[in-house]
């Protein structure tokens, strides 16, 4: 049997580790040291037990000490107690010091290439040269507000009915193509709209759907774009009325009659995911505690009830499709009007009984006083219960900082303070001009707050969020410019070991696991420093032994490849261009510094500018081949560096 | 806040004490016990399957006895229920007061695992803080546990006994508390398929991660030369191998990445040595392929799950834990559909072929696998499903079960009997059992010391017994 050191450390450590945790925490239930939010509340009076979880907590620094942080938005600020089972987990403490009261306005012009490109890593899909060449000449905000006033580009769903069917033939509708992903990459990776793309997807991770194949993901990649500069409430409305939800939670059709009750399923997570969360929230994302210091829930069973007979009524104007499709592949001759619209009516066998949910009532609407024929007034009434019910989401004081605080952790940093989570949240309650929910508005603090802009305004400890698989190869691809050469850029292919061409099993665009997305908002591991920090790293959640495994599996294929994940026939074959690094490409330090500019902007990058040089620098001569591969060197060790992998 | 017996007293004081003193006795003492007791050959696994969605226990193990049976029916308006005439009631050990039960028809292997003793139905069990009855809830003298109906909170509760966001689960819990029966502790731990769960994570003991299909390779770009230049290999190298981040999303990213470096080599050999092991059936012929065969990649992870057992003694262990997910069990529309055309099949299918590949191993009488579920379903259909409910079912297969037994009582299937409740919504069924007494009847049989059960198990001794027999 091998004892080797590693083994030895592990047998000794480990056990020591763990019986620390078992006994604060065997102790700490049968002392009845609870964590109730985050106070702690001894129930029973006994210092000397008190003071010993106290010191142990302190000397170990252990995990153990503090929760993991649920799924929720929230954070916390009382100092942290032991965690029990069958209580609230303690969620994080703020990651970040508070900034200063007054923080110091941001310079609205990037200092320098590496600010410019560290901001466009947050704000787009990756920072090419001509995307830092723009911010340096106009500056963070016009740079924004010319993104805001960008003309929308091509829909999904044309890109999927025309460009891609033209161009692949009857292969592209072949169901195992990856046709619906070929369309999200070759978006994200070419076109210039990159805010509302990435703000796009960032709102698909809040409203999730992932059903099927076929047109549903085109419908949601554009839902999610058309609104991406919008307001929430008219999000919620799209979201609401969209056949791709109501498949992806079964309100379709559901009814509050014939002996059946309605599905809850869509009251329920409108509430815990799209809007105000499971537990009531300050303004600045913190958990609001009772005089017993435990967190409130915002709604009751009862309340999920209640909100699903609102929820009732709903399909599409044809009525019969069950699917949440709108015909995309069965109407191509654009005929059916559920195509174009792809929305759902409300019909009348919608629920007409009383409903409460969330302090409001509505009062039953008495079918048999009406004259016949009056289905156009329950309609109505049905789609009058269906905005109250929004208005009273959208209106909620949880659902800025709920919000703001998912949006935050989708652009910038997975731990932001209560100060910053408050200020994207104010700009949420009103926009300066009396709106509320105002995307643009939301994005800009976001983007510009302080704590996103000044190095001053971070703890560089915790600052940063980790990249999620699909967001590296995004980048990948698109500072490599990969394409077909007819202006697609495919996801890969099948065949391949590497999921078809996604770096992993874990991320493909659409086509989250479940409405719980890839990854929760309040994930945190359960070893390593992030957990010894009380630290969320949502991104983490799929980020383990085989997602680090297949993305440097995936980056060395494809460099070797040059650009094609593997074989899967000539037509979805991506080649790369490396015409933005080739003009560096003999001489290592600036080689080195514009690769470590596009992709590690923001990290300290001494250590690693040094191994990139030396490596850069073993590969001589100036043939095209020797070129190349000191690009694909200096791009490989960055690919892998955590410098790259945790955007800052 | 409950009172404290003088037993849990002594048991705080007995704790605390051994922490006081900077002495680490108790552990000490329980794994000295727990290694004098491991021999070779005395190697245990406990494989968790998942069910992700909350498994529907009225369409999973049907009420059959007539009056049972037309009452289910009746719930379940809008649903298709198999015909009495298409279910085999299974045989009962224990009189269940003149009450039968059926597997659906497509659990037609769980069926016969369960009449050949190999396979126990565990009924009515739930996230439990303290037991239940229908009339306490309706005065409000005990609540409802805060994570009933909420997805994530009851997935935490029946693999961490936490909410949300807890960071450990007891399948780790165990293996930290088992760690001296393995040399090293590296694959105490495994996870195959795309979700993880905190189930897999002890404080000491970390989840790694098997790939379904059998890859393990190290970080591309370390072995050998790298686009022509070893400089550029040794540097990646010494990339992942820094010391010296300070910010903690960089150290947990190089861990990530040394992790696979000290493991891809081990386990790389096992899935080397076990290619042709339980090769998964490729008759086209056969029922229901390719939904239960080729396509199945639940039946994919189970055979990754053997390959590691087999591979024991590459990869050290002699006590080890598993977990699957499989997914797709949140049946709010179309349910006996997506029940029969894909769910079932598979996870009959996974049953099947777990067995029989073990028993061909000859370790049928080590691995025990395990079904969880969030919760069961709601009583009444909402049109062409059911919702969120609360007690559900499970199934425990393995040669050591004491199968071929329903463990909790089957109820009369009526929304104002003693066995549902209905307060804030449709009715729901009461579980009788709690979730910690059933893993704690499992974590028990891996091995745990029963001193330790209730600290895993946080509520365990509020219920009787704390555990139940099946193993």
């Amino acid at each position: 049997m091998p004892t080797g050191h590693s083994n030895l450390t592990i047998n000794i450590v480990g056990p020591l580790i763990a019986l620390i945790y078992l006994l604060l925490r065997a102790h700490a239930e049968k002392s009845g040291i609870a964590n109730n939010g985050g106070s702690r509340v001894i129930f029973v009076s006994n210092p000397p037990n008190k003071l010993r979880v106290a010191v142990l907590c302190l000397s170990v620094g252990l995990s153990a000490c503090g929760g993991g942080g649920g799924g929720d938005a929230g954070t916390q600020t009382s100092t942290q107690g032991a965690s029990i089972g069958g209580q609230p987990p303690s969620p994080p403490p703020p990651a970040s010091p508070s900034p200063p009261a007054s923080p110091s306005p941001t310079a609205d012009k990037p200092a320098t290439r590496v600010e410019a490109a560290r901001f466009l890593n947050q704000a787009t899909f990756g920072a090419t040269g001509a995307d830092i060449d723009r911010v340096m000449a106009l500056g963070y905000s016009a740079w924004i507000d010319e993104q805001f006033a960008m003309a929308r580009g091509r829909t999904h769903r044309d890109w999927y009915l025309e460009d891609g069917s033209k161009s692949n033939g009857p292969e592209y509708f072949d169901p195992n193509s990856d046709r619906e992903s070929a369309a999200w990459f070759t978006r994200v990776t070419r076109e210039p709209d990159q805010l509302r793309l990435r703000m796009a997807w960032a709102l698909s991770q809040i409203f999730v759907t992932n059903t099927g194949g076929g047109e549903n993901k085109p419908i949601w990649m554009d839902l999610t774009a058309d609104n991406a500069f919008g307001t929430y409430r008219n999000m919620l409305q799209k979201v609401t009325f969209s056949p791709v939800m109501g498949n992806m939670l079964s309100y379709l059709w559901n009814q509050d009659n014939n002996g059946a009750v309605p599905d809850q399923n869509y009251a329920r997570e409108i509430m815990q995911l799209f809007s105000i969360g499971l537990w009531q929230l300050n303004q600045d994302g913190t958990f609001k505690l009772d005089s017993a210091g435990k967190r409130i829930p915002t709604y009751s069973q009862a309340d999920v009830v209640g909100l699903s007979s609102v929820f009732t009524g709903l399909a599409l104007s044809s009525g019969g499709d069950r699917q949440g499709t709108c015909g995309f592949e069965k109407r191509v001759s654009q005929v059916d009007p559920d195509f174009n619209a792809c929305e759902l009516s409300v019909w009348p066998w919608t629920s007409t009984k009383a409903k409460s949910f969330l302090g409001v009532s509505i009062p039953a609407l008495d079918v048999s006083k009406l004259p016949a024929n009056s289905e156009a007034v329950i309609e109505a009434q049905g789609r009058k219960n269906i905005g109250i019910a929004l208005d009273t989401l959208a209106n909620h004081t949880n659902t800025p900082p709920f919000i703001a605080r998912n949006l935050i952790q989708r652009f910038t940093t997975s731990n932001p303070s209560p100060a910053y989570v408050g200020r994207v949240a104010d700009k949420f309650v009103d926009n300066g001009n009396g709106v509320r929910g105002d995307f643009k508005a939301v994005l800009k603090q976001i983007l510009l707050d302080p704590e996103a802009r000044n190095s001053s305004q971070q703890d560089k400890a915790v600052y940063g969020k980790l990249r999620e698989p699909l967001l590296a190869q995004v980048q990948y691809n698109r500072v490599l410019r990969a394409s077909d050469g007819k202006g697609n850029v495919w996801a890969g292919s099948g065949g391949c070991k590497i999921y078809h061409g996604v770096i992993s099993e874990f991320e493909r665009p659409f086509a989250a696991p479940s409405v719980f997305n890839y990854y929760r908002p309040g994930f945190s591991p359960a070893s390593g420093e992030a957990a010894k920090r009380n630290l969320v790293v949502p991104e983490m959640q799929i980020t383990d032994t085989v997602a680090v495994m297949d993305w440097a599996t995936y980056v060395k294929q494809t460099l070797d490849r040059g650009g094609t994940g593997c074989s899967g026939g000539a037509r979805r074959q991506n080649t790369f261009d490396y015409s933005e690094l080739l003009p560096f490409a003999d001489n290592p330090a600036l080689l080195a510094d514009e690769v470590l500019l596009r992709f590690a902007a923001g990290s300290d990058t001494q250590v690693l500018r040094g191994s990139l040089i030396r490596a850069i620098e073993s590969v001589s001569g100036t043939t095209s081949s020797a070129r190349i591969n000191r690009i694909k060197i200096a791009v490989m060790l960055t690919l892998l560096s955590p410098e790259y992998r945790v955007q800052r | 806040m409950h009172m404290l017996n003088s037993a849990q007293l002594s048991r705080r004081n007995f704790l605390g004490g051994a922490a006081l003193l900077g002495g680490f006795s108790p552990l000490a003492l329980q794994m000295a016990a727990t290694a004098a007791n491991a021999q070779a050959g005395d190697y245990r696994a406990l494989v968790c399957l998942y069910l992700d969605g909350g498994l529907d226990h009225f369409h999973t193990l049907i009420p059959y006895d007539q009056t049972n049976y037309s009452a289910i029916v009746a719930q379940r308006s809008g649903i298709k229920m198999p015909a009495r005439s298409a279910l085999t009631p299974l045989s009962l050990r224990t009189s269940q007061g003149g009450r039968q039960a059926a597997f659906h028809p497509l659990l037609g292997q769980a069926r016969q695992l369960y009449e050949q003793g190999k396979l126990a139905v565990i009924y009515g069990h739930g996230t439990l803080d303290e037991p239940v009855t229908r009339s306490a809830i309706e005065a409000n003298s005990i609540k409802q546990p805060s994570a009933v109906g909420s997805h994530n909170d009851s997935n935490a509760a029946i693999h961490t006994f936490g909410l949300e966001g807890a960071r450990y689960g007891w399948g780790g819990l165990a293996m930290d508390s088992l760690q001296s029966s393995n040399s090293d502790n590296v694959f105490a731990s495994i996870g195959v398929g795309a979700l993880n769960n905190p189930f897999s994570d002890g404080v000491a003991v970390q989840m790694t991660k098997a790939d379904t299909w059998g890859r393990a390779v190290n970080i591309e770009g370390l072995d050998g030369a790298l686009f022509g230049s070893s400089v550029a290999s040794a540097e990646l190298n010494a990339i992942l191998k820094r010391a010296d981040m300070t910010n903690a999303l960089d150290k947990d990213y190089l861990g990530v990445n040394q992790r696979v470096m000290s493991s891809y080599k081990r386990l790389g050999d096992a899935f080397a040595a076990t290619q042709s092991l339980a090769p998964i059936p490729t008759d086209t012929t056969l029922p229901n392929y390719p939904v239960a065969w080729r396509d199945n990649d639940v039946v994919a992870a189970v055979r990754t799950v053997l390959r590691c057992i087999a591979s024991r003694t590459t990869l050290n262990v002699n006590r080890q834990v598993f977990f699957i997910n499989m997914r797709n069990f949140d049946t709010h529309g179309n349910m006996a559909a997506d029940l029969e055309n894909n769910n079932f099949l598979r996870l009959d299918a996974a049953l099947g072929y777990f067995y029989k590949s073990l028993a061909a191993m000859g370790l049928e009488n080590n691995v025990t696998l395990f079904t969880t579920s969030e919760f069961g379903r709601s009583l009444k259909s909402n049109g062409d499903g059911t919702d969120h409910g609360w007690g559900g079912v499970s199934m425990v297969l393995g040669g050591a079960v004491k199968g071929g037994d329903i463990y909790g009582n089957l109820v009369d299937v009526n929304p104002s009997g003693p066995s549902f409740v209905a307060k804030n919504g449709p009715p729901i069924s009461i579980p009788t059992i709690s979730n910690q007494q059933y893993c704690a009847t499992l974590a028990s049989w891996l091995g745990v010391s029963n001193s330790l059960l209730p600290t895993i198990f946080p509520n365990l001794n509020r219920f009787s017994p704390t555990k139940l027999g099946f193993l």
